[in-house]
């Protein structure tokens, strides 16, 4: 079980360089946060009609979580398990750690560690840069944000203090979903796209055809949705939570038991 | 550490790759793993080390390796030289094994000198050649001093002076009391050094035995032999009925099976026997006849060898 964990620890922080990936991630957040803000001031002076909103704390926070967690976090932590199957070195930690369950284990821990550490490195960032941002982020109010091109009125139920850990377990949830991928199909690019592609095209997609036909896609089959509809507490979706975490679990589950059981050489 | 194979199984779909393997590897010796390409070696060093599921079981002082008390310390194997990260440096490879080991780091820079890429410590792996990649395999192996060795074809890609070094590491390492079990089709390198044979084609076991008695499997027929004078032995050899061929100006082959006799005839015709080297009875030879038309990948050429080879005994 130690070599698990010190093999896990050591590779978090020597695979694909994630500390790249965090400054990265975290810098471009905030700039995204800063642009969009900076655009919704100078709208809002030129008196333009219906000029966005600034951001609100919430939704400065989904920028995050969206860039930082979707983009940038996705590739080293996918790269944990599949730049093993890329490089076949896989035999060789398998050497090092030969139950395979402790290796499984210890790369999520660490996984979740560094995720964790990433995302309060971009509060921490956000806090920071936040008030140089010419039309400041909101503590409250109507959310804004190039989220609402998919739904304008994204509600957000839960206090202050909800907001923090859902957005930290979200993200967990999300990246359970990368790794799952990125094991099953032994790919670091397909751990990382398969999740954006079904968020951002599947679910977008088919929220539109749902509207439309009403039960063409069955809502079930989007477990995005049903995380997002969590994350803001949605009064609509009571069991929203049982969906996502469901799904991830499966998914995890697949992906756990491939990687127990698949030859590696 | 006793290892001991019991039915080892594992087929690929249809095909069965490794068929009801048993052996042991006896403790403080080399034992060289011989096949043709195809065998099944590699798939069968890896069953031992559970980095593929199959049927039968591999056990290292009685536990399987996933099992086995600090088996990823007392046990070092290489399984070839496409098992790295590309993008990382000699050291920083040793030091994430090293450290998932629960090796000193000092270990690190050891092996590096002991393996001489101490001056490529730095070097990133994808610039390596095959013969520096495998030495960093050995020395993957070597880092935790393991009580076993299990490496495939670790003289690949290797100059002279490195299959020399090799040789000699393994030796010392079963002197000193570890196990070596070792792959290879270089035949002549492996009965240089090991003074166990393990044999397998097709996936089955052939042979397994000490070296002594592999090679006895085949009677030698012929013997090259070197004189102070060729002349006067050839015809000593002629009276006696037996015939021979010039080899060269000092060295003449014989057809004979039993090389007392050979011996008898030079006592009594005063020459002196300077050189008396079996022929057809040398390991290559032995694993020759032994895997005779078993080849998984067979030339033309080979198919028609095969067919002229004598078998051995069983």
């Amino acid at each position: 079980m130690l070599s698990a964990i010190r093999y896990g620890a050591r590779s978090v922080m020597t695979f694909s360089r994630p500390w790249l990936f965090l400054v990265l991630g975290a810098v471009s957040a905030v700039l995204m946060v800063m642009a969009y803000n900076w655009f919704a001031h100078e709208l809002a002076i030129s008196q333009v009609p219906r000029a966005p909103l600034p951001l609100t704390l919430f939704g400065a926070q989904l920028q995050v979580i969206n860039v930082l967690g979707m983009m940038f976090l996705s590739v080293p932590v996918a790269a944990q398990f599949a730049q093993e199957y890329r490089y076949r070195t896989l035999a060789l930690a398998f050497l090092v750690a030969p139950r395979r369950w402790t290796l499984f284990v210890s790369k999520i821990a660490f996984s979740a560690v560094y995720i964790v550490v990433s995302i309060i490195v971009a509060w921490i960032v956000l806090a920071i840069v936040g008030p140089l941002i010419p039309n400041p982020v909101q503590p409250n109010g109507g959310l804004s944000s190039f989220l609402t091109a998919l739904n304008p009125n994204l509600p957000w139920a839960g206090s202050l203090g909800t907001m923090w850990w859902k957005i930290l377990i979200y993200v967990l949830v999300y990246m359970a979903f990368v790794v799952a991928f990125a094991i099953i199909t032994n790919s670091q690019t397909l751990g990382v796209m398969i999740p954006i592609f079904y968020v951002l095209i599947v679910e977008s997609i088919s929220a539109i055809v749902d509207v439309a036909e009403a039960t063409w896609f069955p809502s079930v089959l989007r477990p995005f949705m049903f995380g997002q509809a969590w994350l803001t507490s949605d009064p609509q979706y009571p069991f929203a939570g049982v969906v996502f975490f469901g799904y991830a679990l499966i998914a995890l589950v697949t992906a756990f038991l491939l990687f127990i059981r698949r030859d590696s050489k | 550490m006793r290892v001991v194979i019991s039915a080892l199984s594992k087929n690929y779909g249809s095909k069965r790759v490794v068929k009801d393997l048993s052996f042991e590897i006896p403790e403080g010796k080399v034992t060289g793993f011989l096949g043709p390409n195809g065998s099944g070696k590699t798939t069968t060093m890896s069953l031992m080390l559970g980095l593929i599921a199959g049927n039968g079981r591999a056990t290292f002082d009685g536990s399987p390796y996933v099992s086995l008390a600090q088996g990823n310390r007392r046990v070092g194997a290489y399984l070839g030289p496409e098992n790295f990260n590309p993008k990382f440096t000699a050291k920083q490879h040793l030091a994430l094994s090293a450290f998932a080991r629960g090796v000193k780091r000092s270990r690190v820079t050891e092996v590096l000198h002991e393996v001489g890429l101490e001056s490529v410590r730095n070097t990133k792996i994808k610039a390596f050649s095959t013969g520096m990649r495998q030495k960093l395999g050995i020395a993957t192996a070597l880092l935790s001093q393991p009580e076993i060795l299990i490496l495939d074809e670790p003289a690949n890609g290797l100059d002279p002076q490195s299959v020399l070094w090799l040789r000699n590491t393994l030796s010392d390492f079963a002197k000193a009391g570890g196990s070596v079990f070792i792959s290879s089709h270089l035949l002549s390198e492996i009965s240089q050094f090991a003074e166990h044979l393990v044999v397998m084609a097709q996936g089955e076991l052939l042979a397994s035995e000490p070296m002594d008695d592999f090679l006895a499997r085949l009677t030698p027929v012929a013997f090259k032999v070197r004189t102070t004078n060729s002349e006067i032995y050839a015809h000593a050899l002629a009276a006696k009925g037996l015939t021979c061929d010039r080899v060269s100006k000092d060295v003449i082959e014989v057809h004979a099976t039993d090389s007392r006799e050979l011996l008898e005839v030079a006592l009594q015709s005063n020459s002196s026997v300077m050189e008396l080297t079996p022929v057809g009875s040398g390991v290559e030879d032995v694993f020759m006849a032994l895997t005779a038309g078993l080849e998984e990948y067979q030339s033309g050429a080979d198919a028609r060898t095969a067919g002229e080879m004598e078998a051995p005994h069983a």
